[in-house]
């Protein structure tokens, strides 16, 4: 007979490991947020949102896709300026196993994927150097000195 | 009444041209690889090949040759840090269309690894949509963690099929410098030997690899190759199968796109395994072909 009991604490283990490690994901983008906040005088920060697409149109297929896609991105604000909200910059894709790691980060043609803490950390050091992630970040902190 | 599709072939060579994309072969290696990329196109008929050990300046003298005209070429070589990726892909975009190559790393920094180049592809005659995971693998003698880079391939698989609607068509090719009995392809990626078990066990998860069929010797008289890199000082084997091409279970169900495993395997070409077998030669790998077929 199989042992419901076993598979019951299998799963409560695994359920201690996701939040163990979804924790120590959100301190990750914490201690980003905090670095950021002290670089730009608190003009950026980073957050996981679900986003929105169609789908690309692909002339090959005889039918028209109408589906809307959600997915999570890892976006810019700038909470000083919180309106209007289409001003937060979606900066790289973003996925996470159930367990928490693997987690992914796509940004350009660049896949990491990031199996714990320190390739999660080291990977989102690698998005900040991206030039496109760095224009995007540079136009939120511009929003302050326009202001000025 | 369905209309009837013409085969379709992959292939990868891994060239030794120019390890790590940086050029070292001479003029005369350069033409032997040019007669190896059209025996490749002409006579096997690739409609996709990858090539492995390739720099800008290989891709720059591929897209000069007139024999290639009707032919696309996609460089692949970029470089990110200390990592490199060397390959080119040839195509043609009469029968395919193909995405930008996507480049996978594992996200550690100090061994962050390169674990493949996602290539989105479509075929023209019907729509259907291929996923290709383009792999050259560090060197054994680099103390990379092999595990580690099954382990990531296999997240990169299960990340596709999680995003598909239906099971999806996933092509593994390259040179993985791993065996297909190492740890990291038959344990950690799941490439198995065991087609039965994927399609009566129904275990779709699973990759099957069908150059578990290639490790020894096909040709039991003249003893001429056993896998398809050459190690002049292997201890043990001067001949490895590093270089595989691995499928979905897609492939091996009853209708769409399938594995042609008869015209799966190592190519040898007529001039081209004396050179591979010969110490001065810049030449250690044999070139591989996958076949598929679309069934009725």
């Amino acid at each position: 007979m199989v042992d419901f009991i076993a598979a019951f604490n299998k799963g409560l283990d695994a359920a201690q490991i996701a939040e163990k490690n979804k924790r120590e994901i959100d301190s990750v983008f914490d201690e980003l947020n905090k670095q950021l906040a002290n670089a730009t005088k608190g003009n950026v920060n980073i957050q996981i949102r679900e986003c929105e697409k169609v789908p690309d149109f692909n002339p090959l297929s005889s039918r028209i896709d109408f589906r809307i896609i959600k997915y999570q991105a890892i976006c810019a604000i700038n909470p000083l300026f919180p309106f209007p909200q289409s001003l937060a910059k979606e900066i790289a894709t973003w996925s996470q196993d159930r367990t928490g790691y693997p987690c992914k980060i796509s940004f350009g043609i660049k896949e990491h994927y990031c199996a714990n803490k320190v390739a999660l950390e080291n990977a989102l050091a690698l998005m900040l150097q991206d030039p496109i992630v760095g224009e995007n970040l540079a136009e939120l902190m511009a929003l302050s000195e326009a202001s000025a | 009444m369905n209309r009837v599709v013409e085969p379709l072939a992959f292939a990868w060579w891994n060239t030794s041209l120019s390890p790590l994309a940086k050029s070292r072969a001479s003029d005369e290696d350069k033409q032997i690889a040019i007669g190896v990329i059209c025996y490749l196109l002409f006579y096997c008929a690739v409609d996709f090949l990858a090539l492995g050990e390739i720099s800008a300046d290989d891709v720059a003298l591929l897209r000069t040759l007139t024999e290639l005209e009707g032919y696309r070429i996609e460089s692949g070589v970029s470089q990110s840090g200390r990592l490199m990726f060397d390959t080119c892909f040839i195509y043609r975009p009469d029968r395919l269309q193909i995405s930008t190559p996507i480049e996978i790393y594992d996200g550690s920094d100090d061994d962050r690894m390169k674990i493949a180049q996602k290539i989105g592809l479509q075929l023209i005659d019907d729509g259907t949509w291929f996923s290709l995971l383009v792999s050259h693998w560090p060197s054994r003698r680099n103390d990379a963690d092999r595990i580690s880079l099954g382990i990531h391939l296999r997240y990169v698989v299960k990340d596709i099929i999680a995003a598909s609607e239906f099971a999806p068509y996933i092509i593994l090719l390259g040179d993985y410098n791993d065996e297909p009995f190492d740890v990291s392809l038959s344990q950690r990626l799941m490439a198995t030997r065991d087609k039965a078990l994927i399609i009566n066990k129904r275990k779709k998860q699973l990759l099957y690899n069908p150059f578990w069929r290639h490790l020894s010797y096909p040709n039991l008289q003249a003893l001429d190759y056993a896998g398809t890199y050459y190690y002049k000082n292997g201890p043990m084997t001067k001949w490895h199968t590093f270089d595989q091409i691995m499928v979905s279970s897609a492939f091996l169900g009853e209708i769409g796109w399938a594995l042609d495993e008869a015209s799966t395997g190592i190519i040898d070409i007529p001039g081209y395994l004396q050179m591979v077998k010969n110490n001065q030669s810049i030449f250690d790998h044999l070139p591989i072909i996958a076949t598929f077929v679309r069934k009725p």
